[in-house]
């Protein structure tokens, strides 16, 4: 595994992003405004809408729904899957109920969860917890199978004990793919929150798209997509900052 | 050489201390479809306190197996294991061991963290540790790279810190388990004089695994032949004679290789035709 950098802005990368504004703007030329907003006019709502109370709200509450719900799922997911592949007894006996509900989207259990915890902030914390735990622990619990057993020989060859190969041997182990997982599975977190406050949710920028629609306001849709889309961007850059700071070593090529 | 057995070790040797016995060892496997395969079979060898002894085969003739089980990562079928006089259960600071595979690094930590950790385990003091840790540093040549990560580092220095790493423990035996094997020849050149040397100066026990017949001559003062079965599994043994630091390129060294050629199985002797 190599050194994970940030992905930096190469000339091209700009190119590409200027390219996707132009066509978009001119799409935007062509079908006029009400149909299909521009990304000046977007770009214009996003600065009105910073300076309301509302929008910042919104984003907020959404914010600490995927953040929260992220993080109870990677913690559970870290957990469940370390203990996966270590112990393959127990690992044998999730693997059918992990094939079953890794199919089903979190937004198929939305209904049945509304009614057993109302709409209150856990039920987001479980949907979007629910999708991330099951991505981190599948990975993880492969991962784990697949440390060098070389490794764990040489640790127990030093007179390392159990308890210390665990700690100090297999779960450094698979920090890389800890990290990867981590971080891939906020993607996943993002996806769930549009989905859960569509249905049951008085706020956020899920239902602030969703309520776009009723007034037509495309404009407001739109800004809704692109603000998920920087939330996502921000949220990952933190995250990576994060490992680089506390998890360098980790990400060592091997 | 004959092909005597393996009992009947030079008078010598049984004057002197010894640090490992195997006697009467076995070990059986299962395949994939329950058949019982013996792989190791009625292994006896003595090595001497400060010896250096090369188990000489080719792959798949229970050699690897053979040092698993001296190290205690495997338990054997039949027979018995002594270190020091004490019967092996399970692994032991008191064997070091290093593996073909640098993946057995901690590639987490730094040359230095790696060289420690043994010590840690022990439980000794931290100005104590980095001071054996900085020693054996400068043994293997790594001064210059002390807190680089492993990734950062080429396959022979890997290895390495693999040798430090377990010579910073100040094992009895030393298990090498084909360490050079897969690194390039002049690097594989270079570290076999290197631990030729290290083990002289130190005077370290070493059981060191290879298939490689001029490997075991640059290093060994004793060789033992394995096969496969259904041959004898120690099909033979040497005690090698020339003064160290040993030359391959004269007269004695060339006999013995191709003595040893001679011993070592070919599977598919025969069956290459002549045109």
């Amino acid at each position: 595994m190599k050194t994970r950098k940030v992905t930096r802005w190469k000339p091209a990368a700009l190119l590409g992003s200027l390219a996707f504004a132009v066509l978009w703007q001119l799409a935007a030329w062509i079908s006029g405004p009400a149909f299909l907003p521009g990304p000046v006019a977007v770009i214009k709502l996003f600065f009105v809408q910073l300076t309301t109370p509302g929008y910042l709200g919104t984003v907020l509450a959404s914010y600490q729904r995927v953040l929260v719900g992220w993080g109870i799922g990677s913690l559970v997911g870290m957990v469940g899957g370390i203990l996966m592949g270590r112990y393959a007894s127990l690992g044998q006996f999730l693997y059918s109920p992990i094939q079953f509900f890794r199919v089903i989207p979190a937004i198929a259990i939305v209904p049945i969860l509304v009614i057993w915890l109302g709409v209150g902030e856990t039920i987001k914390y479980v949907i979007i917890g629910y999708g991330v735990a099951l991505v981190v622990a599948v990975n993880i619990a492969d991962a784990v199978q697949r440390v060098a057993q070389v490794r764990l020989q040489a640790a127990r060859s030093m007179g390392a004990g159990p308890i210390r190969i665990f700690w100090g041997v297999l779960v450094p182990s698979v920090m890389p793919e800890v990290l990867k997982g981590v971080r891939g599975s906020l993607a996943f977190a993002f996806m769930s929150i549009v989905g859960i406050e569509t249905l049951a949710a008085q706020d956020g920028v899920g239902k602030m798209i969703w309520n776009a629609r009723v007034l037509h306001q495309t404009d407001v849709a739109i800004l809704g997509i692109v603000t998920l889309g920087l939330m996502g961007v921000l949220a990952d850059l933190l995250v990576q900052a994060l490992f680089r700071l506390f998890g360098y070593r980790f990400m060592m090529r091997r | 050489m004959t092909a005597m057995a393996s009992p009947s070790l030079s008078a010598a040797s049984e004057e002197q201390e010894i640090a490992l016995e195997c006697r009467n060892v076995g070990k059986d496997y299962f395949r994939h479809n329950g058949e019982r395969v013996r792989v190791v079979r009625e292994v006896d060898l003595k090595l001497r306190k400060g010896g250096f002894l090369c188990v000489l085969g080719p792959s798949g003739c229970g050699k690897t197996t053979l040092l698993n089980m001296v190290a205690g990562f495997e338990q054997t079928t039949e027979g018995d294991i002594l270190v020091g006089g004490k019967p092996v259960n399970g692994p032991g600071p008191e064997r070091g061991v290093v593996f073909q595979s640098d993946t057995a690094l901690f590639p987490w930590l730094t040359v230095r963290e790696n060289i420690e950790y043994g010590l840690r385990i022990k439980g000794i003091s931290k100005a104590e540790r980095r001071k054996r840790a900085d020693e054996w540093i400068e043994q293997v040549g790594l001064t210059q790279h002390t807190s680089k990560f492993p990734g950062e580092l080429s396959g022979g220095m890997k290895q390495r810190v693999q040798i430090a790493r377990v010579l910073a423990s100040d094992p009895e035996i030393l298990l090498m388990d084909e360490p050079f094997a897969a690194l390039d020849a002049q690097t594989r050149n270079y570290l076999q004089q290197e631990l030729s040397e290290l083990c002289r100066k130190s005077g370290k026990t070493v059981l060191f695994i290879t298939h490689d017949i001029q490997e075991a001559l640059m290093l060994a003062d004793h060789i033992i032949v394995m096969a496969r079965a259904p041959e004898k599994n120690i099909k033979a043994e040497l005690h090698v004679q020339m003064p160290y630091p040993r030359q391959r390129m004269n007269e004695t060294f060339a006999k013995l290789y191709n003595r040893l050629m001679d011993e070592i199985d070919n599977p598919f002797k025969g069956s290459v035709r002549s045109l």
